[in-house]
Parts: C-alpha cells; structure tokens; sequence
C-alpha cells in the first residue's frame, strides 16, 4: 500500500478547507448558538441558584461549587450532538455521492470530522465554557436588580471539574467520555434517517442487554440470592486498590474508543449508495 | 479508458442486473450509453465510479479499480448525477473550496463555460433553478479535466438553448485524455455529439459500435411509402410518411436518427455485428 493512498499532507489540507469553507456558516451558527447558549444559561442557573457556584461548608468539610461541573455535563452532552452529527449527511443517498467521490483517501475522510469537531469542538468548547462563565458571573455580580442575598459566586477554574470528579479517576472518567464521543461520532454512520437518535437509542439497548446479561447469570449462579432485577457484579482485589470491577470499566472506558475508530473506518471504507 | 471484464451484480432480493457483461470504452471519445428504464446504466456509471462495489469480474478505470477509491483514481473522476445537492453558498466560494481538490482543474475554462451559460459567480447556489444548478455542475465537471467524466442524464431539466449550448460546450472542451461517459433517455439532445453508441438491454451490452461503423452499415431516412423499398431493416410511422433505416449499399451518408437506431436495436431488428 503507498502512503499517497493513505494519508497526504496537502491534500489533507485541502479536504478541511473544503470542509470549513463549505460549513463556514454552519460552524460559525453553531459556535454563537453555543456561546450565548451557554452564557444565558449560566446567567439564568446563577440568579435562581446562586448556592450551587458558591463555596459551601458542611461537617467541617469545604465543598467547591457544584454548580459549573453539573453544567458543563450538559454542555459536554451538547458537544456530543455536535460529534454526532458529523457524518449525517451520509443519511442522503445524493450527499452520500459527493462524499464518496471526494478526491481523498478513506482516513483523510474520516480523519477531517475528527479534526474539526472532536478536537476543534472541544478545544472551542472548553474556551467558551471558561469565557461564559466568568462572564455570566460578572454580569450576576453587578447587576444592580440582582439580589444574591450575600452569597459570593465562586470565579470558574477547570480545577473545580477536575476536583468535583476525583483527581483518583479522572484519566479513566475522560477516557470513558472520550470513548462515548467517538460512539456518537462512528455509530451514527450505521443509520440513514436520525442516525444519531438512533445511536442514542441504540447505547441504552446495549447498556440494558448488557445488565440483563448480568442479572440472568446471577440468577443462573447464585439461585434464590438475588430476585428480581438484582444482581451480583464479581468483584475481586487485583492490586492493592485495584479491583476486577475497576478493570472492567477500565477496559471498557479507556480502549472501546481504538475499536469503535476502526469500525468507524472500515464501514467508511465500505460505504455505497 | 475502461476495461470491464464478465461483470455480475445484483441488488439483494433482486434478478441479476447483470450476467458476464465485458466492455470497453478508450480514452479521447464520447460515449452514448443507451437502454430501456431499469437496464442498469445507472448502477454502470456508479460502479465506474465507484460508488458501488463489485461483486463479480473484473473493471478497470484509468489504470485502477474503482472500488477500491483511492485518491488519485477520485481525482480523476468527476459525475454529474441525476440527482444532486449543493450547499447554500455562492458559486464563487463553492469553486475555491472544491476546485483546489481537483489538480487538473481549469479555472479559465470554467469562467468561459460560466460567460456562456449565463451564470453570476456571486449567485447562491440554492436559489438558482434546477436547470441553472445542473448547468453549473456540468460546468464545473468539464472544468475539471478529469480522465473520466460521467454524465447521468445531464440535460434534464435544461431549457432547449441550454441543450444546443450544452453539446456546443462539450465537443469543444474534450480532449484526447478524456473520456466522457453521458447515459440518458433524451437521446436526440445528444446524437450530433457521441462517438460510440452502447446500448444495455437486460444485463447485456446489446450494442456496440462507433458512429463511425453505424455510418459505414446503415441509412437512416424518412420516406413517404414503403412501397418500393428494399431491405428495410427498421421502420416507424412519422408526420412525413415513414422512418425508415436501410442498409449501406453505396458511399452516400445520413444523419443519424439515434431514436431511431435505438428503438430498432431494442426490438433486435439490427444486431451488433
């Protein structure tokens, strides 16, 4: 196999321009949609629930603000609808035609979305999430009709997130995030119409399979322990802290994403009309 | 040039479309390729241009297998579908994000197509009528010197002095490189222009032959009787009398009557000698 056929520099480059130049208006409705999306919303959460940005003690413990991390999982939430759209127009048999026919290799196609809304996205993600928030706490803060009641709207840090999620896990918590973007980035592709609802769709079936298959073993080993919709995860130390069920979600958070990217490309390589 | 060796496909849960089909077409002509609804010229041109796959034989395109779409093949493939979709932006911008993926690109002949089409640079795309759309993707097609240029039912929806200008546009930009490929049910809007006429008739390639050979064999004229005439191979009513095509027995040359031609090779009054 030649190199050329692979991947080429220029004419990668050439594939995003075109991408970028073609959606320039898409993009940049999307990126204000977002921006000021999330800015309204902030602002609206930090008038109504002030409590959740602040500082709070209890039990002798600080808590940092709640507030910005259980947001910013719905603006990650809206990220993936971005991702997940960015093989939609492979839904229409006409589109489907032009995409194929595009001069550039199968990695270049699938490599470019990659580029521009997983990497692109994030990185744009991350600074409008960062902008707003501390816009939407100035704003708050000095607005004159608004009364926060003394309380003190903690400034936005992505420590807080990091914090809120436990510094312990939180390579395998983006992995597994990582792992759920590039599902909603290659699944889709398997589906013409609402592809993305579908894949959605799809992920709950195959989490409830997925218990259903634990609960029929545990009934299968451990008869009239667990009824009903009980079940039992088998569960043992590995190493020092590291236990067989950590493993498992390990693996399955932290390597899924390699699998799904191939399966993502092979079934670009074998699209048809 | 185009080598298709036993070719056999079938869409799933249907008849065979085609069984050991073989042809081959040569570079620096104009194809006509004729048949009935559903004989599979479409599904022909997608697998020159790989659209398709392959299932069975063997086709090869500029030296390549067009399944396998690898870049260099792509850049040297350009369609005019049947149906087709553009982004809602101007011509101009369409041109500087897909042109540069074309390395043969001309955008001096385009700006000339363009003049004699009628079309603005500055008009959006989506607002143009169908027939002004379809005219700017054929402009483009040509202006991209492509070795292979397939054209599925390209005067569709033109107006007629779009038509003559379309066959005055085309003879005058091909050159000995190319090939160009047009499939369509309007034959009349291309019989002054093709080289080789090929007709496909139930899997098979019922027709092969050069303008040049149909010349050299047969004589199409319009007569007011029958009576008198010998050795007619083909005949149908019309206004003047009757249609009639004749063997070559002299030097003497007609126009060609390529509805005529057709219609006698579909009910197998001339054969493919």
């Amino acid at each position: 196999m030649k190199t050329n056929d692979f991947f080429n520099m220029k004419r990668f480059g050439l594939l995003v321009k075109h991408d970028l130049m073609i959606n320039q208006n898409k993009y940049l409705l999307k990126m204000l949609v977002l921006f000021l999306g999330l800015y309204a919303v902030l602002c609206y959460l930090m008038m109504n629930n002030a409590n959740l940005f602040c500082i709070q003690y209890w039990d002798g413990h600080k808590q940092e603000p709640q507030g910005y991390t259980n947001f910013f999982i719905f603006g990650l939430m809206a990220l993936g609808g971005f991702v997940g759209g960015s093989f939609s127009d492979l839904g229409s048999k006409v589109k489907r035609t032009s995409f194929i026919l595009l001069p550039a290799s199968t990695f270049e196609k699938i490599l470019h979305p990659f580029l521009i809304r997983v990497v692109l996205g994030l990185i744009i993600f991350l600074l409008f999430f960062w902008v707003d928030a501390h816009l939407a706490r100035m704003t708050v803060a000095n607005a004159p009709s608004i009364v926060l009641q003394g309380l003190v709207i903690e400034p936005f840090s992505y420590v807080q997130v990091i914090d809120t999620w436990g510094r312990d896990h939180f390579e395998q918590l983006v992995f597994a995030l990582f792992s759920l973007g590039m599902y909603l980035f290659t699944i889709p592709m398997f589906f013409k119409k609402q592809a993305l609802l579908k894949a959605i769709f799809a992920l709950f079936v195959g989490v409830f399979v997925y218990i259903f298959f634990f609960i029929l073993l545990s009934h299968l080993f451990h008869p009239g322990i667990y009824d009903g919709f009980k079940f039992s995860v088998p569960d043992y130390k590995i190493y020092k802290d590291f236990r067989s069920f950590d493993f498992l979600m390990s693996s399955i958070g932290c390597i899924s994403w390699v699998f799904l990217l191939f399966l993502g490309y092979f079934k670009l390589k074998e699209l048809k009309l | 040039m185009i080598e298709i060796k036993n070719l056999v496909f079938q869409y799933k849960k249907k008849n065979p479309l085609f069984e050991d089909l073989s042809l081959r077409m040569e570079n620096g002509s104009i194809v006509g390729l004729l048949g009935k609804n559903g004989a599979g010229k479409s599904t022909l041109l997608n697998l020159m241009a790989g659209l398709i796959p392959l299932q069975q034989g063997s086709m090869i395109v500029n030296g390549f297998e067009p399944c396998k779409r690898q870049p260099i093949f792509l850049a040297d493939v350009c369609m005019v579908p049947e149906e087709f979709a553009f982004p809602s932006i101007s011509i101009d911008h369409y041109i500087k994000a897909t042109s540069p993926l074309y390395p043969t690109f001309d955008c001096e002949k385009l700006d000339r197509i363009l003049v004699e089409f009628e079309l603005d640079r500055t008009s959006k795309l989506n607002q143009l009528s169908h027939g002004q759309r379809k005219k700017f993707l054929i402009a483009f097609t040509l202006a991209s010197n492509c070795k292979l240029l397939i054209l599925d039912e390209p005067t569709n929806g033109l107006d007629i002095p779009s038509k003559s200008l379309f066959r005055k546009i085309l003879v005058g930009s091909v050159t000995e490189e190319q090939l160009v490929i047009i499939s369509t049910h309007q034959v009349k809007d291309i019989d002054t222009i093709i080289d080789k006429v090929i007709v496909v008739e139930k899997g098979k390639i019922l027709f092969d032959q050069t303008m040049e050979n149909i010349n050299k064999q047969w004589y199409f004229e319009t007569v007011p009787s029958l009576n008198g005439l010998d050795g007619v191979l083909y005949h149908e009513n019309s206004m003047a009398g009757y249609k009639v095509i004749l063997p070559v027995t002299d030097e003497r040359e007609s126009p060609l009557d390529l509805e005529l031609l057709f219609n006698a090779i579909i009910n197998h009054s001339i054969q493919n000698n």
